[in-house]
């Protein structure tokens, strides 16, 4: 039997030329380089089944860490890209928010699913828009997968559809990105276990 | 165009720990940590893959794996390899999943090549107790895939697709990583390649 290329099996065929595309595991006994991780915490594999990297945030409230590509290559685009992730937090007064933005000041041109233990479920994040999923907020371990087009932004949890929107969508180019943040005066912690990011 | 994730389960599957390491490069991937003595360098070979050769210290032996990051189950869990030793006389060569890795006797699943003995074996091994289970195959030089399972009750070898081996004693109990060892008995060095590595949960 011909072995067959993992290009070809995520591709259909060699004749559309594929595009950017980064996975990780999270395993080992290191965070892969391709991430860069910062904040205020720190971040380590995680010595457990099923452990993948954890982040553990300062202890002064709204102090985050996080893991991306440094700003520094964006590979994703604003008008066709794609993000899955399998992550949580594990701290019941704390959040995380993950899958593409343009920069780490998180402060705009990003596309991302948050779990936010101040709100009541988790959402879909585009730029200043929030769209409510029907899932509430928690510290179980779920896949996410976020589909950014030209013109509309969707939110898969756990294999259904759950939230779109079509305003503020980014404008620039994107990178994946995993963030933890505290909510009190405790750190908290998050673990990310999968994160894949591509364009279509 | 499909996700890498949605290759191998649905989006309504969870992903458990999972890796795979094709030993392709100029370097040993960062996941790994090497450990004990001799080289472990790229070959630069066609299906080269990564090679360990141990120093030439009696009974010394040299490895790679995640420094005890244990991301696998001891009750279910895959181990892949595709590995190979090169010598004829006065080796070890080992491939599994293994609890720690600063004892050479300790809880462990693994596929051994053993020259002091006749056959390629499965030894389990709970807190140095070990169950050996040797297989129809005898100790060669050739590229062998070699796949574990750890079940609950037992532990599956299969050597290049047929099924080699099973142990139901002295199972694993605790998390593991996965480990690609090669030692010698004498004062020679002595080689072994790994190609290919895959571990999951399931």
């Amino acid at each position: 039997m011909v072995q067959q290329s993992l290009l070809e099996k995520l591709n259909g065929t060699l004749g559309t030329v594929a595009k950017s595309r980064c996975v990780d595991n999270f395993s080992g006994d290191s965070l892969d380089e391709m991430w860069t991780a910062g904040g205020t915490g720190s971040g380590a594999m995680n010595d457990a089944v099923n452990g993948g990297y954890r982040i553990t945030t300062g202890a002064s409230t709204n102090d985050f860490y996080h893991i991306s590509f440094n700003n520094s290559s964006r590979h994703y685009s604003n008008t066709g890209s794609v993000f899955v992730l399998t992550c949580n937090r594990n701290t019941t007064l704390a959040r995380y928010f993950a899958g593409l933005a343009n920069n780490t000041s998180f402060t705009s041109n990003f596309f991302l699913v948050d779990n936010d233990n101040t709100n009541s479920f988790y959402r879909l994040k585009v730029g200043a828009s929030n769209v409510d999923t029907s899932i509430a907020v928690d510290t179980t371990v779920r896949t996410s997968m976020g589909i950014l087009k030209s013109a509309s932004a969707s939110l898969s949890i756990d294999g259904s559809l759950e939230a779109i929107s079509t305003s503020n969508l980014p404008s620039n180019q994107l990178q994946p990105s995993y963030v933890v943040q505290t909510k009190t005066t405790a750190a908290a912690t998050g673990d990310i276990t999968f994160m894949e990011a591509y364009n279509i | 165009m499909r996700s890498y994730y949605e290759l191998h389960q649905p989006l309504s599957n969870l992903r458990l720990a999972h890796f795979w390491d094709y030993f392709s490069g100029d370097a040993l991937h960062s996941r790994w940590a090497e450990g004990g003595t001799g080289t472990k360098a790229m070959n630069d070979a066609v299906n080269g893959g990564l090679s360990i050769t141990t120093s030439s210290s009696t009974n010394s032996s040299g490895f790679i794996a995640f420094n005890d990051i244990r991301h696998y189950a001891h009750d279910g869990s895959v181990i892949i390899g595709l590995v190979q030793n090169i010598d004829t006389a006065s080796y070890w060569h080992h491939f599994g999943l293994t609890e720690q890795i600063a004892s050479v006797a300790n809880t462990r699943a693994i596929y051994v090549q053993d020259s002091t003995n006749s056959f390629i074996e499965l030894n389990t091994s709970l807190n140095a107790s070990t169950t050996v289970v040797a297989t129809s195959l005898s100790l060669d030089q050739a590229l062998h895939s070699v796949k574990i399972e750890l079940k609950p009750s037992s532990c599956i070898m299969h050597v290049d697709g047929a099924l080699e081996a099973v142990g139901t004693a002295n199972l694993p109990d605790v998390k593991l990583q996965p480990k690609f060892r090669q030692g010698t008995r004498t004062t020679a060095s002595k080689q072994g390649n790994i190609l290919y590595a895959e571990a999951y949960n399931v």
